[in-house]
């Protein structure tokens, strides 16, 4: 058995994702020519650079403005148990919420023509009101949304952190502090440095994202990721080598992106020193409320938008709503998406099951020095950029001689699916008393009889909450899917990118919904498993 | 200033921990509170500093100042504002912070910068832990863990010291030494102070003590 586990996860996961940063390094294989050089370094890819970085950093500071803020309001909370249904719930369903979704919301929402322009052009009417997002030169867009979106990721995973910080807050009353004061200096601290690679990994998503910047983000220069995927989508041999020195490139900036971060956060620990031998400790909390409302509420209201579009009839650009309603789009639109819905599903549900399977062979089978290994590969996993990580698969499957889209693009899936679900089931593992294992043993059953029979029945509500976060990894992967596939494949991801060139509203609120509500729903199903089985003996 | 209890009466849903009609610390004096584990003794360390677990049901008056005309309520007041320097067992130094700068974290006023610093290093020197401004308080060994948390406590320039079994992790030579060092800076900042324990050894030879919680029915005595 502990055979069979390894071979699964080293085929499914560890080999994919040796390949895919070998792959990055090495470049692709028919790399030729140097005239590449200047095309690489030129003004406009520069331009794009500088802008990628700007969007990482300040799409990164804000989203962890926010998670402090955020956190440190469920850290004062006199009664968090009466938070924790609601923050967790409401929490959980729009983080599952592909970017992709929200970030086409949003354009609906303040994009040309958009809700906001239909509602103040009611209101205020006479004039003329345009946003033209590829015109949004700073990226400031994008970067908001960006920083918004990744600040649930983060909120997310500092929760339970929150819990574990040190250094009571008694202490620091008694020392003649507020509790914002404590928070602020004392418990914040702690809980950034916990979520460090969680930091990282918001930062390097922000550099490479593609698809929320074809969406949100400007034209000319676009950020750097656009450009290496405008190169990678031109099939000439002399491109070949400019997306090899494009990865790097990309590469580079995300290292550059986290290096400039750890500088910051060393210049500010310097200037919070410099704070406290002059005395100068704040005791005003930071403006919160509102400004966490306002996030809440425009994601929400993206959402929202997308309905509209699917489902308001003859709607003119100087009606807040839409005079009438219709189910035609939305009928016709899964009509026409219903090989889409099926790849989709195919793909999430098969890389999610597999992923739990794998994870839950391995850890039960293997030594626990493997599986701490294991953790450290999982985490650079998480770090390292999709959008490298996707071109070195690439190159490295087209080098080895085994290319079949399918098996690219579920191995493509499965290298985004299994860390997320590793991270989640790992955790409840181990509140699993490790003594039953040995009760069992003492019993006379194998651990397979173990594994099927205890293990799993007292997981059930942490596999329901891995199969969920799986299955939202993957309907959300657009590159993945799009550049392993070789055409083949068609998700709700790829759709919803393609509806935007046709220039449709209709069409792109349609997959931008479908693809929205499907990991939603399938998380608010699997959440109402997720309560812990009554009698188990966690601890 | 002295600190005044007057009619404390600590309860648990299921009993009456603590009741103290009247009782007076003088600066420089150690009260030492005494009890089994479980008797209240933390939870009237708490209900000074006013940091008392919501379940717990507590009233009375805590006063504190020279005379009547000076004297202070606090128990109406927010545990910062009441200003009683609280530590417990554990040194919970804030690990995100330096030494230096737990020190000044706690440190109020707003003296010049140089004069802040001189005064975290004379602080130091004076509990033999000089040149330790930078270093994290992980590198540090027990005793001086304790050692900076009460340094930290008196340069917040409390009105009292509030102890919660500030020796019950230190091995038999380290609690000797930090037991004294306590005491000493207790005397020479003539703060009144409030030091819960079990172990009668714990307390100073000449200082007043109370037990909680021994009785069936939870009177106190008051010796």
């Amino acid at each position: 058995m502990i055979w069979v586990s390894r071979i699964f996860v080293l085929i499914l996961f560890f080999i994919p994702a040796a390949f895919s940063m070998l792959g990055a390094f090495l470049g692709s294989p028919s790399s030729s020519g140097t005239g590449a050089l200047a095309d690489l370094f030129s003004n406009y890819t520069m331009g794009a650079a500088v802008l990628t970085l700007k969007v990482g950093w300040v799409s990164t500071a804000l989203a962890i403005l926010l998670t402090g803020m955020a956190l440190g309001w469920f850290r004062l909370a006199k009664s968090r148990s009466q938070h924790s249904w609601w923050t967790t719930g409401a929490l959980g369903t729009l983080i599952s919420i592909p970017h992709l979704s929200l970030a086409t919301g949003l354009l609906l929402l303040v994009g040309d023509s958009g809700w906001l322009v239909r509602v103040l052009g009611s209101l205020f009417p006479g004039r003329e009101y345009a946003f033209q997002l590829d015109h949004d030169v700073g990226a400031w867009t994008l970067s908001l949304f960006l920083g918004m979106k990744e600040s649930l990721f983060l909120i997310y995973v500092g929760l339970p952190l929150v819990d574990s910080v040190g250094a009571s807050r008694k202490i620091v009353n008694s020392l003649g502090r507020s509790n914002w004061t404590s928070w602020w200096w004392v418990e914040w601290p702690q809980v950034l440095h916990g979520l460090r690679y969680a930091i990282w990994a918001v930062l390097g998503y922000s550099i490479c994202v593609v698809d929320v910047a074809v969406v949100l983000g400007p034209t000319n220069p676009p950020v750097f990721a656009l450009v290496l995927w405008d190169w990678i989508k031109d099939p000439g041999e002399s491109t070949q080598a400019l997306v090899s020195g494009g990865a790097l490139m990309l590469l580079a900036l995300v290292a550059l992106g986290v290096f400039g971060w750890e500088g910051a956060l060393w210049s500010l620990g310097r200037f919070k020193s410099w704070l406290l031998s002059k005395g100068k400790i704040g005791k005003r909390p930071l403006p919160l409320s509102p400004m966490l409302l306002f996030i809440l509420f425009t994601l929400i209201l993206s959402v929202v938008a997308l309905v509209l579009w699917v489902f308001g009839d003859s709607w003119t650009i100087d009606q807040p709503i839409p005079p009438a309603w219709t189910l035609e789009f939305a009928r016709e639109g899964v009509s026409s998406m219903r090989g889409t819905l099926i790849q989709t599903l195919g793909l999430a549900v098969s890389s999610a099951l597999a992923s739990i399977a794998t994870v839950l062979l391995w850890i039960e089978f293997d030594s626990r020095a493997h599986t701490k290994i294991a953790t450290t590969a999982v985490f650079l996993m998480l770090v390292f950029p999709a959008l490298i990580a996707v071109i070195g698969l690439d190159s490295m499957l087209s080098r080895v001689g085994i290319y079949h889209p399918s098996i690219a693009v579920f191995l493509g899936h499965m290298l985004f699916v299994f860390p997320y679900v590793f991270l989640v089931l790992q955790q409840a593992f181990h509140q699993v008393d490790p003594r039953l294992a040995l009760v069992a043993a003492s019993l006379g059953k194998s651990k397979t009889v173990f594994l099927l029979k205890i293990r799993v029945p007292l997981l059930k509500g942490s596999i329901a909450a891995a199969f969920a976060v799986g299955f939202a990894v993957s309907v959300s992967q657009f590159l993945p899917t799009i550049m392993l596939g070789g055409g083949d494949w068609t998700t709700l991801a790829t759709e919803t990118v393609a509806s935007l060139s046709s220039g449709n509203r209709r069409w792109v609120a349609v997959y931008g919904l479908a693809n929205a509500m499907l990991p939603a729903a399938v998380f608010l199903f699997c959440s109402l498993f997720s309560q812990r089985p009554e009698g188990s003996t966690c601890r | 200033m002295p600190m005044i209890l007057k009619n404390i009466s600590i309860a648990s849903p299921l009993r009456i921990l603590v009741q103290i009609e009247r009782l007076t610390i003088a600066n420089g004096e150690v009260l030492g509170v005494l009890g089994p584990s479980g008797s209240g003794k933390s939870s009237l360390l708490s209900y000074c500093a006013g940091v008392l677990d919501p379940k717990f049901s507590a009233s009375g008056e805590i006063w504190i100042g020279k005379d009547d005309e000076t004297r202070i309520r606090l128990d109406k007041q927010s545990p910062q504002e009441r200003k009683l320097g609280l530590m417990f067992q554990d040194d919970l130094l804030f690990p995100n912070m330096s030494v230096g700068e737990n020190l000044l974290f706690g440190m109020q006023g707003h003296e010049p910068r140089a004069t802040r610093l001189h005064r975290v290093r004379e602080m130091l020197k004076k509990a033999d832990l000089e040149g330790y401004v930078d270093r994290r308080p992980t590198s540090l060994s027990g005793g001086q863990r304790s050692r900076v948390s009460l340094l930290r406590t008196l340069l917040s320039n409390p009105r009292a010291l509030l102890l919660d079994e500030p020796f019950a992790k230190l091995d038999p030579l380290l609690r000797l030494e930090f037991r004294a060092f306590v005491f000493q800076c207790v005397r020479d900042q003539e703060l009144p102070c409030l030091l819960v324990t079990h172990e009668m050894t714990d307390l100073p030879a000449e200082s007043k003590r109370i037990t909680v919680g021994l009785l069936s029915d939870s009177k106190d005595i008051l010796r």
